[in-house]
Formats: structure tokens, C-alpha cells, sequence
């Protein structure tokens, strides 16, 4: 196995506010380094001025997702022996604002989680339990799944329709509100959906599926997605065949 | 809401037109949504078949001479391969679009297919024995 492998690191700084550029680096190929160490080591004895994301280094924290060789993938789990002989192109997710280098201006995201509530709702006046609340092995496989996003971003990367109509909810806030809204706990569902099922919601996806097979964590985001439009047509219809019944 | 940062600060590569070039996922996405098309073209020239049915043997010699002219037996070839690729397309995305549950698990990819694929077969050989004249 070769001892050095090259990485070709998208740089862009905004002081110069000129196109980005890329830049390349020799870095030692030890067998279980992975991107992300790389990117330090450039950091560490190449380059301080490379700026990039990371915290946990396990795949937990969802800090360290960029583009590998054009595809989403967390940096702590894409192993340098793997993009042999190289070099390796690594690039910011796609369809964010570049801040700089690696990192992106992620508040476009945090603004949709916000709006759809990832927390559990309970309504005013509800019986709350004198204990914790209890759920079945069936309960807690609705929304398991789902429960496991990270909140990486890869979806919205490798999702074109966010790419070309920013407006539109996205996949890791769908997965989160389903979460949430299949949670027997949850009392909020109703909200949710009002958010989900305008056009900027969930009927914007055009099931192309990429941000389920970029998940690391395999959460299936575009699953998530189309149970919300089914979601959503029931209660349409439910408020067309009665519509002084209540949502 | 999140403090967004100064956009003029900020960096936003431009989409290619060529953007659905460039994951097999994309290019797939994009020509199911082309053969679309050509399953409208499909049930254009049935609903006309039928008309000349309706019209009488004349009319119907005429469709039938049309239909056996070089490029229309080009554009029908090309037409099928398309609606094949359709229906194999949309069968392709029933299991990302639902997943049912089965005493609380979901069922895999391949019990959510399966069944579509027998029924396709199954139908599909029904057609070719009363194509053949074998079916009454």
C-alpha cells in the first residue's frame, strides 16, 4: 500500500469573495485513518488555515459531513484506504452557502427544524401520568427509525429539488417531524402536518430517493417523506367529507 | 429563527443544467419522469384505436396501415421500451413510497415488490395468450 495519499481541499474565504479554489495536500495514509484525519493532520502540520467542522470522530455528532469525491459522507467514516490511489476531492455539502473552506451557513436548516417542532407536544390541559410514560415494543418501532437522524445535513445535499426550490421542507426536517408525530407521547401532530402539507412541505419531493441512500444512518428520509403525503391526503379528506368534524 | 449570516459573506456554487447527469439516481429520476410521455403518446393512440374500431372496418384498415408504416413502427418500439422502463420505474419506487406493517414490523423491500411483479407477469402472460389466440 502507498505511504502518502493526496487530498484536494475546496477553499474559499470570504474576505476575497472570489471563486473558490482547490488546493492539494500530501498527507501519510496510515490504514485506519479516515478523511477527517487527514483534514487535521493538513490542519495540524500543513495548513492551519484550513476551517472545517467536526466534534465527535464516531458518526454521532453529524458535524463532519462534506462532499467525498462528489458524494455525501461523514468524514469520520470514510476510510482514505478506500479512495486509493487517490487523490481525494473533498468539498462542502451541496446547496448550502459556502461560509468557508469546508464549512457551511447551516441556519437555512435550523430554521425548518424549528418550524416543525422535533420535540414531544403535549396539549394544555392534558392528563400528564404521575410516572413515565410507558410504550410498547410496537410503539416504539413507529418512530425508531426516524429517531436516529443526526442532523448531518447529507440529505439536503444530495437532494436536488432543495438545490433547486430552497424553500421546500427537506428531508431530515420530515424524518424529524414524523418522528415526533408517530410518538405516542406527542400531542402535536395536527401542527406539524400544517406545516408538512403545504406545497413547500412535503408535496415538493419528487421521491428521486438520493437522500435515503446518503443517510448514514439509514433513516430513510424519502419513506418519511411520501407517509406524510399519505398523512396528509387522509386528513384533506377527512376534512372535505367532514369538514365541522374537527382536523 | 437561527441569525442567519450576511449572504454577500457567503459562497453558493451555482446548479448545472446538467445537475441530473451526475448520480445514476438523478438520470433515473429524470427519464421516469420523460416516459411519462411517451405513456400519454400510449393511451393517445389507443383511444384512437378504438375509435377506428368504432368507425367501421374502412377506418380500421386505414389505423392499421398507418400503424405499419416504417416510422411509426419506430416511434411505438421506442415508445414501449419507455413505457417498460415506466412501469419498472414506478415498481422500483413503491417500497421507497410505503413500506406497510405487518404486526407492527415493516415489511421488507422485496415482500412490498414481489407481489407487483407476479401480478405484472401473471397479466402480462393472460394478454399474450389472447394475443396468440390460444384464450378464447
Amino acid at each position: 500500500m502507498a505511504d502518502k495519499i493526496t487530498l484536494e481541499v475546496a477553499r474559499y474565504s470570504p474576505e476575497h469573495d472570489g471563486e473558490r479554489r482547490f488546493d492539494r495536500y500530501e498527507v501519510p495514509l496510515h490504514e485506519n485513518w479516515m478523511v477527517l484525519d487527514a483534514l487535521n493532520y493538513i490542519k495540524d502540520h500543513i495548513d492551519g488555515s484550513v476551517t472545517f467542522r467536526w466534534s465527535c470522530r464516531m458518526g454521532i455528532c453529524g458535524s463532519c459531513g462534506m462532499l467525498v469525491n462528489g458524494y455525501e459522507r461523514l468524514t469520520c467514516e470514510a476510510l482514505l484506504a478506500d479512495y486509493l490511489p487517490g487523490p481525494i476531492r473533498v468539498e462542502p455539502l451541496k446547496n448550502f452557502p459556502v461560509v468557508r473552506d469546508l464549512v457551511v451557513d447551516i441556519s437555512d436548516f435550523m430554521g425548518k427544524l424549528e418550524r416543525v417542532k422535533p420535540w414531544i407536544i403535549r396539549q394544555p390541559g392534558a392528563v400528564e401520568p404521575q410516572r413515565e410514560f410507558l410504550q410498547t415494543p410496537e410503539q416504539l418501532e413507529t418512530y425508531k427509525q426516524y429517531s436516529f437522524c443526526i442532523n448531518c445535513m447529507l440529505c439536503y445535499s444530495a437532494c436536488p429539488v432543495y438545490g433547486l426550490d430552497p424553500h421546500f421542507i427537506g428531508p431530515a426536517a420530515s424524518a424529524l417531524a414524523l418522528r415526533y408525530s408517530t410518538d405516542s407521547r406527542d400531542q402535536g401532530s395536527e401542527e406539524r402536518l400544517d406545516v408538512m402539507a403545504q406545497n413547500e412541505g412535503v408535496w415538493d419531493c419528487t421521491v428521486i430517493g438520493e437522500c435515503s441512500v446518503v443517510c448514514p444512518k439509514h433513516v430513510d428520509p424519502s419513506l418519511a417523506i411520501q407517509e406524510y403525503k399519505i398523512s396528509a391526503t387522509k386528513a384533506w379528506f377527512r376534512n372535505l367529507l367532514m369538514p365541522w368534524g374537527g382536523k | 429563527m437561527a441569525n442567519a449570516i450576511p449572504q454577500s459573506k457567503t459562497y453558493r456554487p451555482s446548479m448545472p443544467m446538467t445537475w441530473w447527469l451526475e448520480r445514476w439516481n438523478y438520470t433515473w429520476f429524470i427519464l421516469r419522469e420523460l416516459s411519462s410521455a411517451f405513456v400519454a403518446y400510449w393511451v393517445v393512440i389507443t383511444l384512437l384505436q378504438i375509435a377506428a374500431i368504432s368507425a367501421g372496418p374502412v377506418a380500421y384498415t386505414n389505423f392499421r396501415v398507418w400503424m405499419s408504416a416504417p416510422y411509426m413502427v419506430a416511434i411505438n418500439i421506442i415508445t414501449f421500451i419507455f413505457v417498460i422502463f415506466h412501469t419498472l420505474s414506478w415498481f422500483r419506487l413503491v417500497p421507497q413510497a410505503m413500506l406497510p406493517r405487518i404486526g407492527g414490523k415493516r415489511t421488507s423491500t422485496t415482500m412490498t415488490s414481489a407481489p407487483m411483479y407476479a401480478v405484472w407477469v401473471v397479466v402480462s402472460v393472460i394478454v399474450g395468450l389472447f394475443i396468440m389466440g390460444i384464450l378464447p
